[in-house]
């Protein structure tokens, strides 16, 4: 069950709308954001298959112009894989 | 307070992002589950892209669970793309290559063998081959992924134990015009200044780079930068495809692939006519210069106008085509020249061209007519592809013409000081410049090079016109050795393969683009009898001399024998070659010694010859006198700047006309081909194709096609089309997207599966001073051959 710290750059004319966006994605906590239109986010996803799955989604949406990962931790899934 | 492990793990998630981004979120965290967190943080670099992103690799009972930006680094400030934090997923993935495999004849299967056993048979073939057909029968062919201490150690075995230049690597395929570029320009490689520039630049030139998914960390500040000053800074994307980069242009020119050069002329006659020029930048730094049927002439700066007066505006727009009109040449001409600081940056889409390094000359001269140079913000910046293109093959003398420490093979007192920093007689080393890429598998097609050894890459699959080079590698009487993490199409061709240690396996450096060496130190172990390269070459190395009944060949390993494989032996071989072949060289690297790499949170960027200097990270703007040491220490005059790359201490503005692709469309072959990188994939897909999540976002390869061409044909998306070039054909599906120009198709260029490997179509040309292929220009034709068929990805296994 990966977690990830993820910043999330958008348009800052945007940028209340990407958030009330990504507030109706799953296993997604928003954890603030600034000035500049970045926001931060933490993903905990069932599997790295599906964070990939929130990641993907996330970039599609209207607004966001990247998503950049600044944290992962997938010792669970390191070990049930091992 | 009591949170749960995995409560404590998203507040840490949260932190270091919010870190990142420079925001104050308030958490407590708790002491408990903190003691539960990885053993241990290892801090390293990517193992993928040019970039040189910093990031810590989390390590708990031996195995690697977690990673994490590192938030001080100069190169990424905290972040990884989505490619760089999936890579731990190499690391122990199970299809590994884990013990060496020999096979006599190449339609055998292989049979496991001991590392005692290959690395007499590789010594055997080697000597047995050197002393039969010559030493220039045999070769090396390394990679720009290789960590520097390995690229050193093959190179010096290979040149002192086996006495030839035939040393090469996959950095050919993708920066060796831009060294070229730099060369002629400024007589010295690589970048002057940082990517620290990129906070301070007011306009970005990018060109031939699609920075949004080759290096999506790098293109996070340029789009930063643009976010934060939507009005002072103006970005200029130049290319013939619409790519994710060109979403933040205020400019996106698009013209016929090929033709830029045009472009770049047009640009300095706007700037020379509206006399946007810098008058004293040209007097005080620059010479102009023509090359003659014979030679290289000085010209004067009257002639530079008058060779222009054929680029003007109109009549570059009629060679460029597309959007571009004689106003919008106009236009970004005026603001590149008129910009506080003008950033150009690209990458492939100038290099992997028939006139690569005249390309790369071109925008060299925008910078040096308007003096938008050696300030901050200000630079002609030449962004690399791999981890350790710069660093590894570049600096550590990993081509056919170059020796460690930026010298040349054809420089007699060059060898000469190599041959004493090695401890070897004076004349040991070969004057004879060896064979270039092309020119090596070439050999190895007509059976003259007999023995090569393939370290690191998947040539098999990354040579342009791959089937024709493929058939080389396949000869019987030709033995291949692959030293490599997992099978590939190359591994197919192979006689022998050794399995190695993989990035945070082993111990080494890496240098980025922007001059900058880091350490990744050995955070856990390689799986199974998997050994880092450093150990196999000097195992080899000392068999090879026992071989050759050669004790020289011995002195290539000597200083290194006996020494631990994962920290005392890269260390010992980066001393030698930081102290004995960088020392007083542009590239001075001298005092960045492995304590110090580990104490700095980014590494050092060269020249770094005072351990004092180097702790502060070493050089940011190469040639300013009072930032970079080497400038004041080879000051002539009271200038600021410094050129000390040639005695003259002379920038070569260079009058290059508009040459065109080697192979142009005609009524056979009516559309442009070009290639190119994906976000989700990395060069021959080897080690992404294994990671469940990236092959899953991209599983094979697509050809674009603009909307308008789609429609005269009757492709619609998804159907399967048919690639052909004069030298081949592929099948792959269509993606209908308004990406490339009218007239042209744009291929990933990932996918290993024979019906939609795009190297089997394009061209072998390459350019003349450079030798760099043309991957990005050949002509094709297509024709839609079915409707959507369910497709399977395609990964090589043993």
């Amino acid at each position: 069950m990966p977690i990830g710290g993820f910043v999330i750059q958008t348009d800052i004319t945007n940028c209340n709308n990407c958030i009330n966006k990504l507030k109706s994605i799953k296993n997604i906590d928003i954890h603030g954001m600034n000035e500049k239109g970045d926001i931060v986010i933490v993903v905990d996803a069932p599997d790295s298959i599906e964070m990939e799955n929130i990641i993907n989604n996330i970039s599609k949406i209207n607004g966001i112009n990247s998503v950049l990962m600044a944290y992962m931790n997938i010792e669970d899934e390191a070990e049930s894989n091992g | 307070m009591n949170i749960s492990r995995r409560d404590f793990i998203k507040k840490t998630a949260a932190l270091t992002a919010a870190s990142c981004a420079g925001i104050t979120i308030p958490l407590s965290i708790c002491n408990e589950a903190k003691a539960e967190e990885a053993d241990k943080w290892v801090r390293g670099t990517c193992r993928l892209c040019g970039a040189g992103c910093r990031l810590e690799l989390g390590v708990k009972n031996g195995r690697a669970v977690a990673l994490r930006g590192v938030t001080e680094s100069r190169t990424n400030l905290g972040y990884v793309c989505m490619k760089g934090m999936l890579f731990y997923k190499i690391i122990g993935h199970p299809e590994r290559l884990t013990k060496p495999l020999y096979r006599e004849k190449k339609n055998q299967k292989f049979k496991e063998i001991s590392w005692d056993k290959a690395l007499d048979i590789a010594a055997k073939e080697f000597a047995k081959t050197a002393k039969t057909y010559g030493y220039d029968s045999v070769a090396y062919y390394g990679s720009g992924q290789s960590q520097t201490e390995e690229t050193y150690l093959f190179q010096k075995i290979f040149r002192v134990a086996l006495q030839t230049n035939n040393v090469e690597g996959n950095p050919r395929l993708c920066m060796a015009s831009a060294v070229g570029g730099y060369m002629t320009s400024f007589g010295a490689d690589e970048p002057i200044g940082s990517y620290s520039f990129i906070e301070k630049a007011t306009c970005f030139f990018i060109i031939g780079s699609n920075m949004a998914e080759a290096h999506p960390v790098i293109f996070r500040r340029v789009m930063r930068r643009k976010l934060d000053n939507p009005k002072d800074v103006k970005v200029i994307n130049i290319d013939p495809r619409i790519s994710p980069t060109s979403r933040i242009a205020d400019i996106h020119l698009q013209f016929k692939p090929g033709t830029d050069l045009a472009l770049m002329n047009a640009m300095a006659q706007v700037i020379i006519e509206e006399k946007l020029y810098d008058e004293k930048f040209i007097n005080d730094y620059c010479l102009l210069k023509q090359q003659g049927e014979k030679d290289v002439k000085n010209v004067t700066f009257e002639d530079y106008k008058k060779f222009l007066e054929d680029y003007t505006p109109e009549k570059a727009a009629k060679i460029c085509e597309g959007n571009i009109t004689p106003d919008k040449i106009r236009e970004i001409a005026r603001i590149f020249a008129k910009s506080k600081a003008t950033l150009s940056m690209w990458c492939m889409g100038l290099n992997q061209r028939i006139r690569g390094v005249w390309a790369n000359n071109l925008v060299h001269n925008l910078h040096f007519i308007t003096g938008q140079l050696c300030k901050p913000g200000a630079d002609s910046f030449s962004m690399t592809g791999q981890p350790n293109a710069c660093g590894g093959v570049r600096e550590g003398g990993g081509l056919c013409h170059i020796l460690p420490g930026h010298r040349t093979v054809d420089n007699e007192k060059m060898r000469n000081e190599l041959e004493e920093a090695w401890d070897i007689p004076k004349g040991r080393l070969p004057a004879k410049i060896g064979l270039h890429t092309m020119a090596m598998f070439s050999a190895v097609n007509e059976g003259k090079i007999k023995a090569i050894w393939i370290n690191c890459t998947s040539p098999a699959q990354s040579l342009p016109n791959a089937d024709l080079y493929r058939k080389g590698l396949n000869r019987d009487d030709v033995f291949v050795v692959c030293t490599d993490i997992f099978p590939t199409i190359t591994t197919e061709h192979a006689n022998l393969i050794l399995p190695t240690a993989f990035h945070f396996e082993k111990t080494g450096v890496y240098g980025c683009t922007e001059r900058r060496s880091q350490i990744t130190p050995k955070a856990v172990n390689p799986p199974g009898m998997a050994k880092p390269e450093v150990w196999i070459a000097r195992e080899w190395a000392v068999r090879l001399a026992k071989e050759l009944n050669d004790p020289i060949a011995l002195k290539s390993v000597e200083p290194f024998l006996g020494l631990e494989d994962g920290y005392a032996l890269p260390k010992a071989i980066w001393d030698e070659y930081t102290h004995k072949t960088t020392k007083n060289r542009d590239n001075d690297l001298s005092a960045a010694s492995y304590e110090i790499l580990q104490e700095m949170p980014d590494g050092v960027q060269w020249p770094a010859f005072t351990a004092d200097f180097a702790r502060k990270g070493g050089t940011e703007i190469k040639f300013v006198k009072g930032i970079d040491p080497m400038a004041d220490k080879e000051s002539k005059d009271d200038k600021p700047f410094q050129f000390y790359g040639r005695p003259d201490r002379k920038l070569y503005i260079w009058l290059r006309p508009y040459k065109g692709a080697a192979e142009e469309p005609d009524a056979e072959y009516p559309f442009v081909l070009s290639t190119g990188r994906i976000i989700d994939h990395w060069h021959t897909t080897s080690m992404t194709g294994r990671i469940t999540e990236l092959m899953r976002a991209n599983p094979y390869s697509f050809v674009e096609i603009n909307p308008k061409d789609a429609e005269k044909l009757g492709i619609k998306p998804n159907d399967m089309v048919e690639i052909t070039s004069k030298r081949g054909k592929c099948i792959m599906p269509a993606k209908i997207i308004e990406g490339p120009i009218e007239g042209m198709v744009f291929a990933y260029w990932h996918d290993m599966h024979d019906d939609r490997m795009i190297n089997k179509v394009t061209k072998d040309a390459f350019d003349p001073g450079s030798k760099e292929p043309e991957f990005k220009i050949c002509a094709c034709k297509i024709k839609r051959v079915s409707g959507p068929v369910p497709l399977k990805p395609y990964i090589v296994t043993i």
